[in-house]
């Protein structure tokens, strides 16, 4: 029997072995170490369009519905990926209510507060019929930077916009010029009523912890109050309070995050994140 | 009437291969996407209930059309029954014609149903839960419907073209799947990479050369109006929309007379 025949086949076997001896080498040469990806993966914006399809909507629906469900775990928000998630989402749907309130409640009151604001900002520009996005927005800008112009205006916006609640947000607006508020104990009542008309039971006990939270801040500044009114001298450390005897102890935050005086003013701690935190 | 007559002999085709359990599908997939996404929104139900049927119909209609396209077009050409449909003295045009009504008629009547039942689920799940901005039903959704057909009609325009000019089926799959996610997309990739210029090299001229599309390709990322709808402000209607609307009929007609075109230059082997 002529070899040639068997040509093909004796060449398709000695392929076969020559790819198994191969691949065998392959796999006990030593590997690169793979480099460690902290944190969950979020893609961006325009690659997340074209991977549903060129439907913005559907993208920004889905991821919002990914990070409703994902992002909070263990009663414990993932603020370092809702931080990234909910900012793509802004940018397909800016408009998206579940996200921009989501991102109030969470990211706001959980360490992050200007990616917060940031969503919040772009709700109020394209939900021009809404009140409650310019309102969050202003409170925020004043709350956590003192920034009382752009709050002002902001709140004006509000007024503006609403139907019921127009009187509410320019006296708070005039206040906020005055400089007459006590915005520590104002925050918790806002933060009191959001909790208090959640109806979904995991969100209603995350918002508790912040509600904590901000009690906390509370019991403070009013030491601080104290403290200053007694001895007539700015605070510098905050140890002194409980040296003093004006505080048993201080106040546990519940997300672990803590309190720090900054410039003389007890604030919330800010959540580190890595890369974002210096914008 | 022969385009009418051809029109019947489509439809009866299409029933043939089962256009009536395709349909009930579709019809299915859209309210059981519409029900359960109702269920993942905290604040506006009705609206996220509304965006994902919106997009599932969006999605799932093309794929109807390239498969009505293959059934009536590409078999005729793939299994020769051209040798008997196009045997007599009769224009070649005219059975394009019919058969592209028959599948506007087939897809505009299923559109139909499929909104009327969007409108009945939304009443239910409206209920649920009262919104600070309830959805739209009205003539704002009546706009956002006659904007999809639109988009559709492109998209069947060129399933049509793709069917007379290329060799296999599966090629009026690829290349209407193509066209559509680009066509779809790139108007809002151009507005998103101003802000996202990390995600490519040299966003700038990256979007300069995807604007460059706007010239070849009409813009169906714009025809997708439903904003209307999901909030109920007519502000959401693009300025321009009466030149919108004109560039993408014209390119619809315009895909049409070069099928016909194809069709009448075509050599049979």
């Amino acid at each position: 029997m002529p070899l040639y025949r068997y040509l093909p086949l004796l060449l398709a076997l000695l392929c076969f072995a020559l790819f198994s001896v191969a691949s065998q080498w392959r796999s006990q040469a030593p590997t690169h170490e793979t480099p460690v990806i902290e944190g969950r993966v979020v893609i961006a914006a325009p690659v997340l369009l074209v991977l549903f399809g060129g439907d913005r909507f559907l993208a920004a629906n889905l991821e919002a519905m990914r990070l409703a469900t994902t992002g909070v775990d263990w009663g414990q928000a993932d603020t370092g990926y809702l931080v990234r998630a909910q900012q793509e989402v802004a940018e397909l749907n800016p408009c998206h209510e579940d996200n921009y309130y989501l991102a109030n409640g969470l990211l706001t009151w959980g360490g992050a507060d200007r990616e917060g604001s940031e969503v919040l900002r772009r709700a109020s520009a394209c939900r021009f019929w809404d009140e409650f996005p310019p309102f969050f927005y202003g409170f925020n800008k004043f709350f956590f930077e003192r920034d009382v112009e752009t709050a002002a205006s902001y709140l004006e916006e509000a007024a503006s916009r609403a139907t019921a609640n127009a009187a509410g947000f320019r006296k708070f607006a005039i206040m906020l010029k005055a400089e007459q508020i006590q915005d520590e104990q104002l925050a918790v009542d806002f933060l009191q009523a959001e909790h208090d008309k959640a109806t979904d039971p995991k969100l209603k006990a995350m918002l508790a912890k912040r509600v904590m939270r901000l009690q906390g801040l509370v019991v403070l500044r009013d030491a601080q109050r104290r403290y200053e009114a007694l001895t007539g001298k700015p605070l510098t450390e905050p140890g002194q309070l409980i040296e003093h005897g004006l505080l048993a102890a201080f106040p546990e935050d519940p997300l672990n995050l803590g309190y720090e005086l900054i410039d003389g003013r007890i604030v919330l701690k800010k959540l580190k994140v890595a890369g974002v935190e210096d914008r | 009437m022969p385009i009418f007559r051809d029109l019947l002999t489509a439809l009866r085709l299409a029933l043939k291969a089962k256009f009536a359990w395709m349909a009930v599908g579709v019809l299915l997939m859209v309210a059981l996407a519409t029900i359960l996404s109702a269920y993942f929104s905290g604040r506006q139900p009705a609206t996220v209930a509304l965006d994902v049927g919106l997009s599932t119909i969006r999605l799932l209609l093309p794929l109807l059309i390239v498969l009505l396209v293959q059934e009536l077009l590409s078999r005729e050409f793939d299994k020769r029954y051209y040798l008997n449909s196009l045997a007599y003295p009769r224009a070649r045009h005219g059975l394009l014609l019919g058969r592209f009504a028959a599948l506007l008629a087939l897809l505009l009547g299923l559109l139909l149903a499929l909104s009327l039942l969007q409108i009945g689920l939304l009443h239910w799940l409206g209920g649920f839960y009262p919104q600070a901005t309830p959805v739209a039903m009205g003539k704002p959704y009546l706009v956002v419907v006659a904007f999809m057909a639109l988009d559709l009609l492109v998209l069947a325009a060129l399933a049509t073209l793709l069917a007379v000019v290329a060799s296999t089926p599966s090629f009026v799959l690829v290349g209407t799947f193509g066209f559509m996610l680009v066509a779809r997309s790139y108007g809002a990739i151009v507005e998103l990479l101003s802000s996202n210029t990390e995600v490519v090299v040299n966003a700038e001229g990256y979007r300069a050369s995807l604007g460059m599309l706007g010239y070849l390709l009409p813009d169906l990322g714009a025809l997708d109006v439903r904003m209307l709808a999901l909030y109920g402000k007519w502000e959401f209607l693009p300025a321009d929309w009466p030149w919108l609307l004109l560039s993408s009929l014209s390119y619809a007609v315009g895909l049409l007379a070069l099928a016909v075109w194809a069709l009448q230059r075509k050599r049979f082997v």
